[in-house]
């Protein structure tokens, strides 16, 4: 369920906003707590756990009791089961770990939709996902028009100021209560390439003003290192919604990540942080998904799916070799630099273009291609195997 | 020293692992891991004839070759549906064979192996031990082949104190050296052979390496254990230790020496954690195979699993290295598989002497097991499939619980919980890989 806010727009306007709440969680591991229920429909949330443990291989004390709880409330919320109360603890946890969920009819339904077709299964978790959660909504009808454009901070050298290139120095300053506002407002417009708008400007240089506020002890008493990964993290968090708040996407960053997981869960977007254009995270779409009303799912569209892109492959794969090489300036270029040019490009998966490459990793009479193996691993992404091998650079040539 | 209660203070159950148990303590850790500090209680016999298969193929077939003699091995656990294969004792025979070994420079393990007698003292060996540890930042294998040397060094030796002691001696009868100049005689030994290396491209004026000489050929093992693991920087150790190992194994040459194997542990941590690896496995190529006096005389066998060998297989191949691959029977003489547990005397002979060492003294238990019954440790060793580590863990788990419930006899009643666990529970783990979304 959303609740309302009130929340200020660019022309200082107020509107209502409505709020909600993005699971923290693989829709695989809600696919397997549904199809658990398939031969018990009585099951606790203690049997979640477990099942998520056994998964995993781990199995200590209350280990993934949160994961248990979530995927409950989220399955709760589509319909799919009945149950509750949920614990908002690890404490409580230990009070409720045993009260019962019971699947319900829609559950049943989605169970056998999976079991005919797993693809149909996942479009239709979608579309119940879709309906259900505001913020989803928003963010679709977003990336449907357009792709986006995340300036995470990553790095206090390269996306703040050069002088906070040493830990040391951003404790220091936060212990002071400074921190260099005008730099990383700088650094941000430089990223996003355009001017911050004076509401933008103003809530991030507010909204850090506040984080070094509330950091400035922690500042003094933790080891440098560790304060400034959590510093970053809570900055990620005061820029990224200002950016997107005239979008719509005013959420926090931990919700845009989940995002962007979601749709690759179901292969209707893709994040990719290598593309040597961007200095940053770029979501673009991989597939269609109408929607008449805004509030329910007409229809998905896969048009760039493995099919479609394994047409005329290796020759979009030369063209995506040109624009990366252009860009890098290397004639071996990073293989999952690559991979996303290619996949911005022709709107496809990181997963079909491993595929693909794996395949056709031979070249054909027109195409040849040149791998080196990999030295370095990828910072962000996964790494790309050809031939049970990583690789680590492609060239691509015309025979 | 631990905690007792007054007799009827309310906690007297505290007290069965004393009064009805008759030991000292919990003899089973919750996280039975091996810790060379720490090691424990070590029982050779749980590897059953796998021991002797350690001794042969790392040992006995390099021995009986004269020049050739170098291993490239590995110690795995392939045990099925544990693609992470620990707990199987890997690092504790590495670690506590190599100290054996060393003890006497082999001449018991030999001799048990049925080594004529004039060929043991002709041929006399050393085995070291090293771990990759992200905390502490051994994180290349210059790195931790360093840990391996200071290993060996401090190892006890029967005879002179230290493995350090017994090589300095037996350089000096070599040599001839004069009494109250030994120091000074090692050091012109070590340089002289270290110069006859044409390929060794050490710089011996060195600041590091130079003074890694001297504490070498003096007598005080301490300082010398104390340069090498605090003062050598881990720049230099990652630049440049394996010009250290080069020179500690002149210095084992020298001594009469003409094996050693390094045992490196946590391979996966390197493959994890440290980065340019492609760099770092040529370097080892290059140390390893193609610089003298390493070549021919030094083994080095590599802790290994399913999950480890994903993580280094492609840097290793591409140095053309020697597979490490347990699937292929060409590899078979260069690699040992632990099982495990892998019958009930195996289970037996472990438990038995963790509870023989935690006896209260002069006090004699029902039986050898007691509290335990054979068949509460055959069904433990079974419900945690051969695992030693995760028998004993659910050993001292009931032994615990029988002392908070105040539970005199372990029974059946009590042991059953412990024998299903979530990790059983694989009837909730549907479908495993099939609930992928599948490409469009």
């Amino acid at each position: 369920m959303g609740t309302n806010s009130i929340i200020q727009n660019d022309d200082g306007r107020s509107r209502q906003a409505q709020t909600d709440s993005i699971p923290r969680i693989a829709v695989r591991d809600l696919f397997a707590a549904l199809l658990g229920f398939e031969n018990k429909p009585r099951r606790t949330l203690e049997d979640l756990r477990r099942q998520f443990c056994a998964d995993r291989g781990k199995y200590r004390g209350d280990f993934l009791w949160s994961a248990a709880r979530d995927n409950a409330v989220e399955l709760q919320r589509l319909g799919l089961v009945e149950g509750g109360p949920f614990p908002k603890d690890s404490r409580a946890y230990q009070t409720l770990r045993d009260s019962p969920l019971v699947i319900a009819a829609r559950g049943k339904e989605l169970i056998r939709t999976f079991r005919g077709d797993r693809a149909v299964g996942y479009d239709s978790l979608f579309k119940a996902m879709y309906s259900s959660h505001p913020y989803l909504r928003s963010f679709v009808r977003l990336i449907m028009e357009r792709p986006i454009f995340v300036p995470v901070i990553s790095s206090l050298k390269e996306h703040i100021t050069p002088k906070y290139a040493s830990a040391n120095t951003l404790a220091n300053d936060v212990s002071k209560g400074t921190f260099d506002s005008p730099a990383l407002l700088q650094s941000v417009e430089r990223r996003i390439s355009r001017a911050l708008t004076n509401v933008e400007q103003n809530e991030i240089t507010a909204g850090s003003t506040e984080l070094v506020r509330q950091t400035s002890m922690n500042a003094c008493t933790d080891e440098p290192r560790e304060f400034a990964k959590k510093f970053i993290l809570k900055l990620n968090d005061v820029v990224v919604p200002a950016i997107f708040r005239s979008d719509r996407l005013d959420f926090d960053f931990r919700t845009h990540r989940m995002l962007w997981s979601l749709g690759e869960a179901f292969r209707l977007w893709a994040a990719v942080r290598s593309h040597p254009h961007f200095d940053g995270w770029i979501i673009f779409r991989t597939a269609l998904v109408r929607s008449k009303n805004g509030i329910s799912v007409d229809e998905l569209i896969f048009e760039s799916g493995i099919q479609r892109t394994e047409e005329r492959f290796l020759e979009k794969l030369y063209a995506a070799y040109g624009k990366t090489e252009a860009l890098v300036r290397k004639s071996h270029v990073p293989a999952w630099e690559l991979r996303s040019v290619f996949c911005y490009e022709n709107h496809c998966q990181p997963s079909v273009f491993n595929r693909l490459f794996d395949t056709y990793r031979n070249g054909d009479e027109q195409f040849e291609l040149h791998m080196e193996i990999q030295g370095q691993k990828p910072k962000h992404e996964e790494v790309l195997r050809a031939g049970n091998r990583n690789v680590g650079s492609v060239r691509v040539v015309k025979r | 020293m631990s905690i007792r209660f007054r007799d009827g203070s309310g906690t007297k159950g505290v007290n069965l692992m004393t009064d009805e148990f008759k030991l000292r303590e919990n003899p089973f850790r919750q996280a039975e891991m091996y810790n060379v500090d720490r090691p424990g209680t070590y029982v050779r016999e749980m590897y059953g004839d796998q021991l002797t298969e350690f001794y042969k193929k790392f040992f006995l077939l390099p021995l009986t070759k004269d020049t050739n003699r170098q291993v490239i091995g590995a110690v795995w656990s392939t045990h099925t549906g544990d693609a992470w294969g620990k707990g199987f004792g890997k690092s504790m025979l590495m670690a506590e064979e190599s100290r054996r070994i060393n003890q006497d420079l082999g001449a018991a393990v030999l001799a048990r192996m049925g080594v004529v007698k004039d060929d043991i003292s002709e041929n006399p060996i050393l085995a070291g031990y090293c771990t990759f540890d992200q905390s502490k930042e051994v994180k290349t294998f210059a790195a931790a082949l360093l840990d391996a040397l200071v290993f060996v060094l401090e190892s006890p030796n029967t005879q002179f104190g230290t493995v350090h002691a017994a090589l300095r001696e037996r350089i000096c009868q070599k040599h001839d050296a004069q009494e109250g100049f030994e120091s000074q005689c090692i050091q012109e030994a070590l340089q002289k052979q270290l110069r006859r290396y044409r390929g060794l491209n050490v710089k011996l004026t060195h600041r590091d390496v130079l003074e890694f000489i001297n504490h070498l050929c003096h007598d005080d093992t301490e300082t010398l254990a104390d340069f090498v693991r605090h003062q050598i920087g881990p720049r230099i150790k990652a630049t440049q230790g394996f010009n250290f190992v080069h020179i500690f194994n002149t210095f084992v040459y020298i001594a009469g020496i003409g094996y050693i194997a390094y045992f490196v542990d946590q391979i996966e941590n390197f493959a994890k954690w440290a980065r340019n690896q492609d760099r770092e496995i040529k370097v080892l190529r290059e140390s390893m195979c193609q610089t003298s006096p390493t070549a021919e005389m030094a083994s080095f066998i590599f802790q290994m699993h399913i999950r480890a060998q994903d993580a280094i297989e492609d840097w290793w191949n591409s140095e053309h290295l020697p597979s490490l691959d347990f699937a292929k029977p060409s590899n078979a003489t260069r690699l040992i598989d632990l099982k495990g547990l892998t019958t009930k005397n195996e289970a037996i002979a472990l438990v038995g002497r963790y509870l023989h060492e935690y006896r209260i003294d002069h006090v004699k238990p029902k039986n050898s097991l007691h509290p335990f019954t054979a068949e509460t440790i055959e069904a433990v060793r079974k419900a945690r499939n051969g695992n030693p580590r995760k028998t004993l863990e659910t050993l001292g788990d009931i032994l615990d619980k029988a002392v908070l419930e105040d539970t005199k006899k372990i029974d059946d009643e009590l042991v059953a919980p412990f024998l299903t666990d979530v990790s059983d529970n694989r009837e909730d783990t549907a479908d495993g890989d099939q609930l992928d979304n599948p490409e469009r």
